[in-house]
Parts: C-alpha cells; sequence; structure tokens
C-alpha cells in the first residue's frame, strides 16, 4: 500500500540516518562535555595562592580568605573559558599585544643566561669604549655678568672686570665680583655632565677646552656670560678591567638580550611566508617571491 | 621594559615602542619605574638545572641547549615555544608544585632598579604602582622604597584588586606598615590624578562608609608626605571653579569626568580633587582631628607609559604608545565614552620631581621627600629656593649664596615655621628662582598663602612677590601686568627678551594673624613659550583647529611652609 510503499523509500532511509547520525553527534557535543567544562583547582595551584598570599601579606590565609582566593580563581576560569568559546580572543589588539610579549620575555629569559667569559668582557670594553670613558674633571671658579641687568653694557663689563681678576691676588676676596649666581662661584672636580647640568651643553663644552691657568673669557651660557679661571684638570682616560667589570657585565648581558631577542625573532619569522598587499616588495622565506612549505 | 626606561632617563638614546629614536636634551638625576604588579609565566627551574628538570629527557636537553648560549638556545627557546603551541610541552616539567610556573615581574622591577642604581651618578628607585580604580574614580599611589633588593624582594607589593588586594587607601597604608615591620625598610605613598578621582582624593568627612577620625588622618599624614600635583592626564594644583581670582588657575585643566568617563563631573566634586584645596581642608582637620592629613609636599612626575619619561614640550612622547608623535595623534582621544571624550591634544607635557637633597642616594633623596623638601615643574627645569622664617630681611635678597642664609635663618620648603619669637608679627620668607638654562626666561614668583579663619572658614590668597621688568601692579585691581608674549607659533619658537633669568625676593605676609593656621607655597611662572603642539603643527605640518591650545607657561609649585598657632 501507499505506507508500505513510503517505508521502503530510499529517501526516507537517508532522512532517518541522516537524524540519527545527528542526533549522536549533537549529544556528543552536548554542553556538558566532560573536558571543556571541568574546572580543576590543583593543589599546586592552591599552594601558588598559599604562597603569594604570604609574600603579600606575611601570613598564612584564613580559611575564608583562602577560599576567597579559590573562588576568584574559578571566577577567572569560567569567565576566560567563555570568552574563549565566543572567540573574544581573536582580533583583541590588547590580547595580540600580550600574547607577543609574553613570548618575548621567555626568550629574552632564556638569552640572558649565558654568562659571559674574561674574553667577551675585555674584547667587549675595548668596542664600546667610549661608554665605559672615565670623564675627564676640572675645577674652576666662575664670576657671573646678568645679561639682563646689565644690558647693552655687559661685553664693557665682562673685558673689564676680566683685566680686573687677571690683575688681583691669588687669594684675593673675589666673592663680590660679577653678579649673583644661585650655585655659587667655585665648582670642585666637575665631569662634563655636571657642568651641563648647571650651565648647559655649550658652556660644558666650552670650559673643556680651557687651559689651567689664568682668568679667560667670557663665556657665554643660558644664563649669560662667564669669567672662568681653571684650577685643575685631569682627562678622560679608558679605564682597566677590574675599575668596570660590573658595568661592562651588565651592559654585556643587556647586549646579549637584545641580539637574543633579534635573532630568536628572526629565526621565528623565517617560518612565514609574509605576504604585503599593494607593495613592491612581497616577502618570502625563500626571498624569490615562492611559496616555503615548512622548514 | 624597565631597562630602558632607565638607560633613557641616564641620557641614552632608545627607540621607543612605535620605532622614533629618541632621547633627553639632559639626563635625569633619579627615576622610580613604578609598574602595575603582575604575573608572568616562565621556567625558571629550567635555567637552573633542577632535579625534576634533568630528569625529563627533553628538559635535560634544553638545559644544555640553553646553557651553551647562542645559536643553541635560540633554537631551544623556539622548540619550547612549539611545543607550547602544539600541545605537547612535557607534563612532568608543568605540573610539579613549586617549580614557579610564573616568575614575578616585581623580581623584574627590582632587578631593573638594581641595574640601573648608580650612587653619586644616577638614583633608580624601586616601586610599583598600586593602581586603585574605584568604579572608574581615581585613587592611584605610587609607592616608592628607600630600600635595595634585600628588602623590596621580602614582599609582594600590593595590588588594588581584592582579594589578595583592595581599593581602599587604608588597606595599602596597612600593607605599607607590615612592610616596613617585618623588613625594617621604609616606603612612601605618592598619590596623583585628584582630578580623575571625581571628589574622592581628599576626603572631608567620610571615605569609604568610614568617618574620617582621629585614626585616619594621622595615618594618611604618616604614609602620604608627598602628592604628585602635576602630570600627563592634567595639572592639579588649582581650578579656576576653585580659585576665581587666580588668573593662573586654569592651566591645562582636565575637568571632564574620572579616569575612564564612566562618571561626569560634577562643580562640588572639586574641592576634593586639587592640591591647594586639599591643603586647606587640611587645616580644618587638623583644627578638629589634631593632625593635618593633607599635609604633603608637592611634586611632578609623567606617568608615562610608554618607557619614556618625556615632559618637555618640543620632546613629548605622551603616555600611551598611541600617543607617541604621529602626524594624528593630537586627534585621537585618550578616552572617549559617548560624546565625552579626553582630547589627543590634551595630554600635557609635564612634570617633573625636583628635590634638595644633599647626594644622588637613594637613602638622600628619600629623606628630603620624607621631609617634604621638594617642588614639582610641569617640564622645566627651572631652581627655586624658598624658605620662611621670623628673621628674614630685604638685605638677604642680595645674598650671594640664598640657599646658605634661607637655612641659617628659616626652614626650607616643606617644613614648619618654629613658634613666634617675642616681638615678631609676621612671618617673613625668602624665596628665588633661577630658570631653566634652555628654557623660557622667569615672569614671577608668587606666594601662595592659604587659611582657617576663627569661624572655620577656609581661605585662599595669591600674592605676587617678585617679577621681571619694571611693571607696577594696577592700583585699582591689585593685579600685576601680564608679562608679554614672544612666541612665534607657526615656527614653534620663542625669544627670552622678556621675563627675567632670575627673581629673588624676601616676602613679608602683610595680612597675617597669629591666631589662624596657615601654609604658604611658592608658584614661579615662565613667560610664554611654545606648547607640544605647536612643536607637532610646525613638524608635520598640520593645520590645528582653533580649539587646540598652541602656547603653554611653565611653572613650578614648590612644598608649603605651615605656620600654626600655639
Amino acid at each position: 500500500m501507499l505506507l508500505n510503499k513510503w517505508l521502503r523509500e530510499p529517501l526516507l532511509h537517508f532522512l532517518l540516518i541522516g537524524a540519527a547520525l545527528f542526533l549522536f553527534y549533537s549529544l556528543q557535543n552536548d554542553p556538558v562535555d566532560n573536558d571543556r567544562n571541568r574546572i580543576v583547582v590543583t593543589e599546586a595551584e592552591i599552594d601558588r595562592l598559599i604562597s603569594l598570599w604570604e609574600k603579600q601579606r606575611q601570613r598564612l590565609p584564613a580559611r575564608f580568605e583562602l577560599e576567597g582566593l579559590i573562588e576568584a580563581q574559578i571566577r577567572e576560569q569560567v569567565l576566560y573559558r567563555e570568552a574563549l568559546a565566543m572567540g573574544l580572543d581573536q582580533d583583541d589588539i590588547i590580547v595580540r599585544r600580550r600574547m607577543a610579549q609574553k613570548v618575548e620575555f621567555i626568550f629574552s629569559d632564556i638569552a640572558s643566561l649565558v654568562e659571559p667569559t674574561e674574553a667577551d668582557l675585555a674584547e667587549y670594553l675595548v668596542v664600546h669604549a667610549d661608554k665605559f670613558e672615565i670623564p675627564g674633571r676640572v675645577s674652576y671658579r666662575q664670576v657671573y655678568l646678568n645679561v639682563d641687568d646689565r644690558g647693552e653694557q655687559v661685553q664693557e663689563d665682562a673685558t673689564r672686570l676680566l683685566v680686573e681678576l687677571q690683575k688681583a691676588e691669588p687669594d684675593a676676596d673675589i666673592s663680590t665680583a660679577g653678579d649673583r649666581f644661585m650655585f655659587g662661584q667655585d665648582y670642585d672636580r666637575q665631569s662634563p655632565r655636571e657642568v651641563s647640568r648647571i650651565f648647559g651643553e655649550v658652556f660644558a663644552e666650552q670650559l673643556f677646552e680651557l687651559p689651567v691657568g689664568d682668568w679667560t673669557g667670557p663665556v657665554q651660557s643660558g644664563y649669560g656670560l662667564h669669567l672662568v679661571q681653571i684650577n685643575d684638570k685631569t682627562a678622560s682616560r679608558q679605564p682597566e678591567l677590574t675599575e668596570v667589570r660590573d658595568k661592562v657585565h651588565t651592559e654585556w648581558l643587556a647586549q646579549q638580550r637584545r641580539d637574543g631577542d633579534e635573532a630568536f625573532y628572526q629565526s621565528l619569522r623565517q617560518r612565514y611566508e609574509i605576504i604585503i598587499e599593494n607593495s613592491d616588495t612581497n616577502d618570502s622565506p625563500a626571498g624569490d617571491g615562492t611559496a616555503s612549505a615548512n622548514q | 621594559m624597565p631597562p630602558d626606561a632607565y638607560r633613557f632617563a641616564k641620557g641614552e638614546e632608545v627607540i621607543s615602542s612605535t620605532g622614533l629614536p629618541v632621547r633627553l636634551s639632559r639626563p635625569l638625576d633619579f627615576l622610580v619605574v613604578a609598574d602595575h604588579s603582575d604575573n608572568m609565566g616562565f621556567f625558571p627551574k629550567l635555567q637552573e638545572g633542577a632535579a625534576y628538570v634533568m630528569a625529563n629527557e627533553k628538559g635535560r636537553r634544553w638545559h644544555e641547549m640553553v646553557n651553551a648560549g647562542g645559536q643553541d638556545g635560540v633554537q631551544a627557546a623556539t622548540e619550547i615555544i612549539m611545543d607550547f603551541s602544539q600541545g605537547r610541552f612535557p607534563r612532568d616539567l608543568e605540573s610539579l608544585p613549586g617549580s614557579g610556573v610564573y616568575r614575578s615581574t616585581w623580581d623584574d622591577t627590582i632587578n631593573a632598579a638594581e641595574e640601573a642604581n648608580d650612587p653619586g651618578t644616577f638614583t633608580a628607585f624601586i616601586g610599583f604602582e598600586w593602581t586603585s580604580l574605584v568604579t572608574g574614580n581615581n585613587l592611584h599611589r605610587v609607592v616608592m622604597y628607600r630600600d635595595g633588593a634585600t628588602h623590596a624582594s621580602l614582599m609582594e607589593p600590593y595590588t588594588a584588586s581584592p582579594p589578595l588586594g583592595s581599593t581602599n587607601p587604608v588597606d595599602l597604608w596597612k600593607w605599607m606598615h607590615g612592610y616596613e615591620n617585618k623588613t625594617a625598610g621604609q616606603v612612601l605613598a605618592i598619590a596623583h590624578n585628584g582630578n580623575m578621582s571625581n571628589g574622592i582624593m581628599f576626603p572631608e568627612t567620610k571615605a569609604f562608609g568610614k568617618k574620617i577620625d582621629k585614626e585616619h588622618v594621622q595615618t594618611r599624614a604618616r604614609w602620604e608626605p608627598l602628592y604628585e600635583a602635576t602630570q600627563m592626564k592634567g595639572d592639579g594644583e588649582t581650578h579656576p571653579y576653585l580659585s576665581k581670582n587666580d588668573e593662573f588657575a586654569d592651566y591645562e585643566t582636565w575637568d571632564l569626568g574620572n579616569l575612564d568617563l564612566s562618571e561626569l563631573k560634577k562643580d562640588e566634586m572639586l574641592r576634593y580633587e586639587y592640591a591647594r584645596s586639599a591643603l586647606k581642608t587640611g587645616l580644618g582637620l587638623e583644627e578638629k582631628l589634631g593632625t593635618n592629613p593633607y599635609q604633603f609636599g608637592m611634586i611632578g612626575s609623567t606617568d608615562s607609559h610608554t618607557a619614556l619619561a618625556t615632559a618637555e614640550e618640543d620632546n613629548f612622547f605622551g603616555k600611551h604608545s598611541g600617543g607617541e608623535p604621529n602626524r594624528d595623534r593630537y586627534k585621537h582621544p585618550m578616552a572617549k565614552v559617548g560624546d565625552n571624550e579626553y582630547k589627543g591634544y590634551a595630554p600635557v607635557a609635564s612634570g617633573w620631581a625636583a628635590v634638595w637633597a644633599e647626594e644622588n642616594t637613594r637613602a638622600s633623596i628619600f629623606d628630603a621627600m620624607q621631609r617634604k623638601e621638594t617642588y614639582a615643574t610641569t617640564g622645566s627645569r627651572m631652581i627655586v629656593r624658598f624658605f620662611g622664617g621670623w628673621e628674614f630681611g630685604a638685605e638677604d635678597a642680595n645674598n650671594r649664596l640664598p640657599a646658605r642664609v634661607g637655612y641659617a635663618k628659616g626652614v626650607p620648603m616643606g617644613g614648619d615655621l618654629p613658634a613666634i619669637p617675642e616681638g615678631k608679627d609676621a612671618p617673613t620668607f625668602l624665596v628665588a628662582a633661577l630658570k631653566d638654562t634652555i628654557g623660557g626666561n622667569l615672569d614671577r614668583i608668587q606666594v601662595i598663602k592659604g587659611w582657617l579663619d576663627a569661624d572655620g572658614d577656609l581661605h585662599e590668597k595669591v600674592y605676587d612677590v617678585a617679577w621681571s621688568g619694571g611693571r607696577e601692579p594696577d592700583p585699582a585691581s591689585g593685579k600685576l601686568p601680564t608679562v608679554g608674549n614672544t612666541v612665534d607659533v607657526a615656527n614653534a619658537t620663542w625669544t627670552n627678551t622678556i621675563g627675567a633669568t632670575e627673581l629673588i625676593t624676601v616676602w613679608t605676609d602683610p595680612d597675617f594673624d597669629a591666631g589662624q593656621r596657615a601654609f604658604y607655597y611658592a608658584r614661579v611662572i615662565e613667560i610664554p613659550t611654545p606648547r607640544w603642539t605647536a612643536y607637532e603643527a610646525e613638524y608635520f605640518g598640520i593645520d590645528m583647529p582653533q580649539e587646540v591650545p598652541m602656547i603653554t607657561t611653565e611653572r613650578a609649585y614648590t612644598s608649603p611652609i605651615w605656620y600654626t598657632p600655639k
């Protein structure tokens, strides 16, 4: 009869098999899936929470405090998994940046494990001599002329005052010469950096060119004019490794980290085919425009 | 990263996160890199060759490659990453308790500071930022350590996320107290951005639901000797609504709302947000409860998150990497919610913390901060001295070494006036300022007084005490004429043909009442100079919209000197 015929219809069989398969798979992907919905707070995790608390509070957490910590962990896991399920990690610039940063951190730590040999340090010191140079120092006196107050006369005043200073006895009291300068007249063993701090770079440069001995000038700074007398001068010099070993060591390690970071990044980048749209430089590992398989 | 921040501060050239080479015009003397505390995943035991690592074949192999260094080290790292990303990382290298699967960035912070610290030349302080946000209302503090690694590493920094941490400053102070007790170290906390706290930075009657009592004010005074009165997210000295007679009050004012613009500003919030107002509130609380919780010194800071401490107009690298120099940064808002936004041109190229310390070491600078011998600048390196006493006379302003006579006859900025001697009827102040050697000339020095009257009302007044040129205060208004303006906006230049290189004076309070609590602080203002937006426009050839400010007047705020009646 019609029903019988219908029941033997292959299409119906297909539909039934399909429905059965559908049912079967939808049961498999039911939210009550064992692994995806299981949150395990391990002993190790709990130990970690306790130790973190202790490091912060200098005591063990009370029971209710520990429960609070554990619940916070669980909450984070739940929300994190929901976020993943919703694909919130995709296309998020902050997430991307953070993850890239983590990889960098991991590598940079590995890179910084290698200790330099004596030869490494000695070589580094030679190659980067300018970094470790021990600066020259200068002891001097300066007499200041305030351009605001003196106006056009300032050059004349400077010339006249210079002659007076040159003629004066070495131990004469010059504390009232020129104008007040808040940092005073006398400076002992200043490095170029220390001179720059007060007077600016231009003044510092000129100062270090001057010879020991007589009053000279005027030298200009951002403040005005200065007459200067150099009492003592020591030249800059290159140190022995023993004098700056700690600094060289630190710098060597920093260089390692930087070089290592770059090498590491390049080794990862090589594995990718990179295409830059709207550009003449289509990059690929082979460098010749061909696609490359995994290396 | 912290090491880069220190290198930059020391005057080295570094590459910014947007790939631009950058260098400071002059090195700084000290720096605090105060990161937010956090944890990172890593494998310290691999490095050491711990027993359980060596027991695993892969672990042993990686350990050896890592120790060989060079290309082998690179290879090891690559393999580790790949294993991780493909879920092949050996379980037994991961799951052992105490394997320290994370390494604290606190250790990183401490190490970077220890490496960069160079006593006598450059001081690197250990510190962290406690980033308290109360529904978007900012209560951030920077916590600074006097100590080195030995003490600082004994305790993890306090965070602002419950349950481990808290957003209530009272809990931070408890942690600080705990730190000092446990380690015999010393710490202090510096709050910033009251302007984004929506009225909760300097509370008067209640805080976090609890009444402000004797204990609260004593605790706050103990742990917070300084306040960061100026920085990138707005100047916090005062607000034009609070200081209606102060024509310099509206400087880089950010008063739209809180940090994330989840709540807009209401006028009644303002008095609990700004430094000058808080200093006044503090007088009232001292009267009531015996201790002034807002007896703070002032500093400036950048609060930069780019590892680049830039506070100068012609070299401003912004707060976040999106705010580093580029054609469009003035257009991109810092935060935007609906129609409200912190405009891209609003960030301030500010500020610096200036400290009068005996030597450039952690101990000396920290101690100076503790006693508040500090001043804030908005990015200028001007030199400011401020002393208060009963014996200063006009001749002291002619003294060759004003600091010497200042210390001899009075107390420096941050101090308390001694009791009035017999026969004296008003306090005298010696104030001196020397311009930044490559900056703008000085316009004027002002002394700002705040006091509590007999009726319990608070007042403030701004006095011009020294100024450049032969200007005379207007007889009718009492106001000093403006100094002028030499700024050529189009070329982003100015000339020091107005203003003065140095200003110095002795000033006596003409309105002194010996029965009233008061504070005095000096504010020094430069002549107008181009703002970073002007340098931006000139460099990139941008036609800035009308609304963008192009001129700034840099300033300094000293810590106050307080007067307390007997």
